[in-house]
């Protein structure tokens, strides 16, 4: 556990803070980077594809926009979260598995309320403390490592407790500490919505 | 304190091309389930460069089948194993069933892969529609038999290979492509790279 926090301590320090310590040692950088951010070229890309890609409006203050960046581009380009979390996903008339042009649900967005067999998406999206499906980041990373329904008490029956079904946690939690951090960042900077009505 | 960030830069720069050339054989730390997988030395170094070769030594960890590396790329296959086996989730709809019996995380089972029929498809989604086999081709040796562009137009347009060209071919259904429209090139790339060197496989019947 202290090598994990160390990693992400580190992961923050390489790829988003460490404009300090490269202003001292620029021949730290071989990136075309002159200026000082230490993101690898991939991250650049990856963080400004992004911002260009969230379908909301971001609130940035207060955050790291790195890394809500590369959590937006984790969030929107890989991991497909809207599928499962945003009901509908896409708007009539702009749903892309009907040959529509591709218009997201952005009024519901990552609010949950899909119905995924007996199972119900969360809302993802921050609550009126601003933390996203109300959980701070150690029990959102408990949830994508372990698995763990956080609304379970001890006690409560499965199949909905107390292990997540459906969300393919097994394999986001293979994620590494930062990258969870990001999708964290992201889903902290988005805003507050309500689930669409379940059909 | 000037002196001693150089040597760290120093030593960062040495370590990630080390890493890129040894990769493959790096040893990598594996962490139990439910801790983190990281490896932190890269990153502990400030190396932000580096952190494409640390993901592509995350996915070596991860991937749970050998993987066929003559003439390959390591960091691009070991980053797409990165994407495939974690934020993407591949597997889940790709693998039936995704895990063995008796190695199911979702019933609280220590997790094991089903390696026998990895990413060889055949999960169903609703009436007529299955998940495609995405490992190479016993014919030509790609990925699901597409070359990189047809790939590519089934990841980002939903243009489904089985049909195309015919009067009717309406895009893949369930099928995620409506959002890995949004993937980098070099991201699609490295994934097509990986599903090129898994083994084949095929569908549990």
């Amino acid at each position: 556990m202290r090598r994990s926090r160390g990693g992400w301590l580190g992961i923050a320090l390489a790829m988003f803070a460490a404009a300090g310590a490269q202003a001292q040692a620029p021949q730290a950088t071989v990136t075309p980077s002159s200026d000082g951010d230490s993101s690898s070229a991939g991250d650049r890309e990856r963080i400004d594809a992004g911002f260009a890609m969230a379908p909301v409006p971001l609130d940035l203050q207060g955050r790291n926009p790195r890394l809500v960046g590369l959590g937006s581009y984790l969030v929107n380009a890989v991991g497909a979260c809207l599928d499962c979390h945003t009901n509908p996903p896409y708007r009539p008339g702009g749903d892309p598995y009907q040959g529509q042009p591709k218009q997201i649900n952005t009024e519901h967005y990552l609010a949950g309320g899909k119905a995924l067999g007996p199972f119900i998406s969360s809302n993802l999206t921050p609550d009126a403390d601003g933390l996203p499906n109300g959980r701070t980041l150690d029990q959102f990373m408990t949830a994508m490592r372990q698995g763990l329904n956080l609304d379970c008490q001890p006690g409560d029956p499965p199949p909905h407790c107390p292990l997540l079904h459906v969300m393919p946690w097994p394999n986001l939690g293979n994620s590494s500490d930062g990258e969870l951090r990001a999708i964290y960042e992201y889903l902290s900077a988005i805003p507050h919505a309500e689930p669409g009505a379940t059909r | 304190m000037k002196s001693k960030t150089r040597q760290v830069g120093a030593i960062a720069l040495c370590g990630a091309l080390a890493a890129s050339a040894a990769i493959a054989q790096a040893p990598v730390r594996v962490a139990p389930h439910g801790q983190a997988p990281l490896d932190d030395t890269v990153f502990n170094d400030g190396f932000g460069e580096a952190i494409d070769v640390v993901r592509a030594r995350l996915g070596f960890a991860l991937a749970p089948v050998p993987l066929d590396m003559v003439g390959m790329d390591p960091v691009q296959v070991g980053l797409g194993s990165y994407l495939v086996n974690s934020v993407a989730a591949c597997s889940e709809c790709h693998t039936n069933p995704p895990y063995v019996v008796g190695g199911d995380p979702f019933m609280g089972q220590p997790r094991q892969v089903n390696t026998a029929n990895y990413l060889a498809g055949g999960k169903p989604f609703g009436p007529g529609i299955f998940s495609r086999n995405i490992t190479p081709s016993l014919d030509n040796g790609l990925p699901a038999g597409m070359d990189f562009d047809t790939f590519e137009a089934a990841m980002r347009e939903g243009r489904n290979a089985s049909c195309a060209g015919e009067d009717s071919c309406p895009p893949l259904q369930s099928m995620p492509w409506p959002v890995y429209a949004n993937l980098s090139a070099s991201d699609l790339r490295a994934i097509y790279a990986y599903l090129s060197v898994i083994p084949h496989a095929e569908p549990a019947p």
